[in-house]
């Protein structure tokens, strides 16, 4: 991307940023949403190791810590910022951006950016203030090979995720009904399970896990985390990295040709 | 009634409704694959949990949704004064006009799990349990109706908050978890504070013999307070919007 | 250098399958299964050309396809057949010089970020268009002076009165300072007061800047006000394009004559002159063939008491109304 261009995105990421200042209440309420879905799940974990301390095969610090964990990656990789998108399409507001000289997926993706900026850094706060105040024990990871692979892990997540949210959002080039909601929301059900946010997939069946495992959904949350904990070997690591990078050329792909096909039928309905 | 307008929109809604019931039955079933209780809870027990979660969510969603969706509505767009003039209890016509019963299977699941749970664990509640837990589950569903008003009111001072009428429901992945679960500060706020724990667990031990009577009360006494303080809300929420109406 | 026209459209037309979708969520999905087509000529053929400069009206009814014809020329639509040309480009192509050179106002739909003041959308086109920092001040400076908005620029839009929101939106559009500049209905749900601020800014703004201006419209005034020249289309079909001027002397069959009587007549009488269109003593309004005017205009002085007489076209939303419905046929008046 030339300068002028980045120029571009950076200026959308930051009028997105005091864009998401101005209603200091309803991000307040968004937080709160999600720090009282991540106490009920820590509970819940924490009640299952307090008389078994290895169950599942994980360690007792290892649990509490993915489930904390899950709290920070989700703000990276889950930003929630460009599903607005599907309102979009399905208004008509699309046109606005369909006569400037920008990128529809870059614009989103630079709101999310600084969308999920905002989250990181009060998912951070959260989580600290649960560390003092719940003082569970902590895993902490100290080889930096694994740092490294779960950085790099998260990062493709995210971007992984990006494009996978964006198909959902073009399905309102076909299904407009609700702005999209009902579709969207079949997919948040099926991320709830599925993506390692209530429970780390590998204390499934074995049977079960190597299918789920090998889905899309589970390198979102599931596969970071994983690495993270050092659960997963060399090779493993590699291997998923590889798998998620795939994804993201499949997933790009088949966005961008989802996206021509949309436009062309977009003007039907007198949108 | 709205949503059964459209009865195929309403199924697919269902299928959403259902399946994600499934998923979580689901997902209790594997957690005790490994385990054979949680803190001192068996499968069944936790299951009867669950079912009430199940039941409450159909209240919640099914039954006051429709009404605590469009309060901040009526209020940020002027439509209040057409309910003030109405010769009917304006609290009762926010909360409960055009009422319906949309996700029933919520509702049927739920009770369905519990029955389930009950039989599976071998667990039989006496007459006398069954009513208490009912009289429970009443009460916890009026602490919730009143609780979710009261935040809803909020519309009357801060417009423009989207999603104001989610506020009071994120609660609810509290009460998917019992009570005991919960451990210090934070168990006795969750308890004795915004007692979302007991709305599940108070109904729930009822039926699984094990209840206690301290936090009965104090699921009582918090639903006869904000079902006061609701209507208190509403009152000083009108004298403010007539006050500053334009 | 001015060989081509601005915009250049030949022979276009579009066509739109339509596949009739029972409503609702189930609608959609089973549509993606089974589909029963029909075809939908929102523009069926037409041609024209437009200079540097010219200001345009589309007038039509809804659904005659002037916003259709509008998206084309933007690139949010490609066309079934034809040639259409803007500024050079191929406009579905959608490249960026392209799209740096005009810009799309439509009517309801809002560029300006509902939760931040307008500087900051005016500061992100500025962004997205690449325009020069000194560019950008003065071109800024001067729609704000002939809008007159320099006090609520802080204000969040949201908070913005409906008009003062248009105003902003204008200026977000015309940041870039495009050559051409298309308007989808910039006057609906305005009021009065609003349409006349809208109108003279847009006449101003042709004539300052020497853009070129297409508006489409259903109200008349805003044709009558700005446009010299005038493309009527119906149901995907260009029926005139020229002066306004020479719709009237085309399509209208009657003038209209304005008495005023002094003393008291008989209506009877009256109405063997024309059609009587409103009559409140002491005035009348009649409709007349136009070949007839000067005679008819004669015997009225000399039969009835006349205080005063006034001869007149018809309303143009008439002729024009009368042109979609078909009763008109050209007249050689």
């Amino acid at each position: 991307m030339r300068i002028s261009s980045f120029k571009k995105y950076f200026q959308v990421a930051k009028t997105s940023w005091s864009g998401g200042f101005v209603y200091r209440l309803n991000f307040v309420m968004w937080r709160v949403r999600n720090v009282v879905q991540l106490i009920a799940i820590y509970f819940l974990w924490f009640a299952v190791m307090s008389r078994n301390p290895t169950a599942f095969n994980y360690s007792t610090s290892q649990m509490l810590t993915y489930i904390l964990g899950t709290s920070i990656i989700r703000a990276l990789v889950f930003g929630q910022r460009s599903i607005d998108a599907q309102g979009e399409i399905s208004s008509g507001d699309l046109n606005n951006y369909l006569v400037k000289p920008i990128s529809y997926f870059r614009y989103w993706f630079s709101r999310d950016i600084a969308d999920k900026l905002l989250n990181i850094l009060f998912s951070i706060g959260e989580i600290t203030i649960l560390l003092f105040w719940l003082r569970p024990e902590i895993y902490l990871q100290t080889n930096p090979l694994m740092l490294v692979s779960f950085l790099l892990a998260s990062l493709l997540a995210m971007v992984m995720y990006f494009y996978f949210s964006f198909l959902i959002s073009m399905t309102t080039f076909w299904i407009p009904e609700e702005n999209g909601w009902p579709q969207r929301f079949f997919i948040f059900v099926i991320l709830e399970f599925f993506s390692g946010g209530l429970f780390p997939l590998d204390i499934l069946p074995p049977a079960v896990y190597a299918v789920l495992g090998k889905l899309p959904s589970a390198y979102f949350l599931n596969t970071p985390l994983q690495i993270y904990l050092g659960r997963l070997d060399l090779s493993q690591i590699v291997t998923s990295l590889f798998m998620m990078a795939f994804w993201i050329v499949v997933l790009r792909l088949l966005a961008n040709r989802t996206f021509r096909k949309g436009l062309k039928i977009y003007g039907a309905y007198g949108r | 009634m709205q949503a059964m307008m459209y009865k195929a929109d309403f199924m697919i809604w269902s299928l959403v409704t259902v399946g994600w019931i499934f998923l979580n039955l689901l997902f209790y079933q594997f957690l005790y694959l490994n385990v054979t209780e949680i803190a001192g809870w068996t499968k069944p027990q936790l299951l009867v949990l669950l079912g009430f979660y199940f039941v409450i969510d159909f209240f919640l969603w099914g039954v006051l949704w429709q009404n605590m969706r469009k309060i901040p509505e009526i209020i940020n767009r002027g439509q209040l004064d057409l309910v003030l003039t109405k010769p009917v209890n304006t609290q009762f016509l926010l909360s409960f006009k055009g009422i319906g019963f949309d996700d029933i299977h919520g509702l049927l699941i739920g009770l369905v799990t519990i029955v389930y749970a009950l039989s599976i664990g071998n667990i039989k509640p006496s007459v006398a349990d069954i009513l208490l837990s009912t009289a429970a589950l009443g009460v916890a569903l009026v602490y919730i109706y009143a609780a979710w008003f009261i935040t809803v009111c909020a519309a009357f001072w801060f417009d423009r908050i989207e999603n104001l009428h989610l506020l009071f429901p994120s609660l609810r992945q509290i009460w998917r978890v019992p009570q005991p679960f919960y451990k210090g500060i934070l168990q006795k706020i969750l308890t004795f504070v915004i007692p979302a724990t007991l709305v599940t667990t108070v109904p729930a031990q009822f039926l699984l013999r094990k209840p206690s009577l301290p936090l009965f009360i104090t699921l009582i006494i918090f639903a006869v307070v904000s079902l006061k303080l609701s209507t208190w809300v509403l009152k000083v929420a009108l004298r403010h919007y007539s006050g500053a109406s334009s | 250098m001015k060989d081509m026209s601005v915009i250049s459209v030949r022979h276009l037309k579009k066509y739109y399958r339509v596949h009739e979708k029972e409503p609702g969520l189930k609608g959609s999905i089973r549509s993606l299964f089974t589909r029963k087509y029909t075809q939908v000529k929102a523009v069926d053929n037409i041609d024209f050309t437009i200079e540097e400069g010219e200001l345009v009206g589309f007038i039509g009814p809804n659904g005659a396809g002037k916003t259709t014809t509008l998206k084309v020329l933007s690139g949010l639509l490609y066309p079934t057949s034809g040639e259409v040309s803007v500024l050079g480009f191929n406009p579905w192509d959608r490249k960026a010089q392209f799209q740096k050179q005009f810009a799309l106002v439509m009517g309801q739909k809002n560029q300006l970020w509902w939760d931040l003041p307008p500087m900051e959308t005016f500061i992100l086109n500025k962004e997205i268009y690449e325009v020069p920092e000194d560019q950008f001040k003065k071109t800024l400076d001067k729609l704000i002076e002939l809008l007159d908005v320099k006090d609520i620029l802080k204000i969040q839009v949201r908070k913005l009165s409906l008009g003062q929101r248009m105003k902003c939106e204008l200026i977000a559009a015309l940041l870039h300072n495009p050559k051409v500049l298309f308007l989808d209905e910039p006057t609906i749900g305005l009021d009065v007061v609003m349409q006349k601020v809208m109108r003279d800014f847009v006449k101003q703004y042709n004539r300052q800047f020497k853009s070129t201006i297409i508006l489409t419209s259903h109200y008349m005034g805003d044709v009558k006000e700005l446009c010299e020249r005038v493309i009527i289309i119906d149901k995907g079909k260009i029926l005139f394009d020229g002066k306004l001027q020479n719709v009237i002397d085309r399509f209208a069959r009657n003038k209209i004559i304005t008495v005023v009587f002094s003393r008291d007549i008989d209506q009877r009488k009256l109405a063997e002159f024309g059609n009587i269109r409103e009559y409140q003593f002491p005035r009348a309004k009649i409709n007349v063939p136009r070949k007839d005017v000067a005679k008819l205009s004669a015997k009225l002085l000399s039969d009835f008491p006349v205080a005063d007489l006034v001869i007149e076209e018809a309303p143009i939303e008439a002729i024009i109304r009368e042109v979609f419905t078909g009763k008109m046929k050209q007249t050689n008046a």
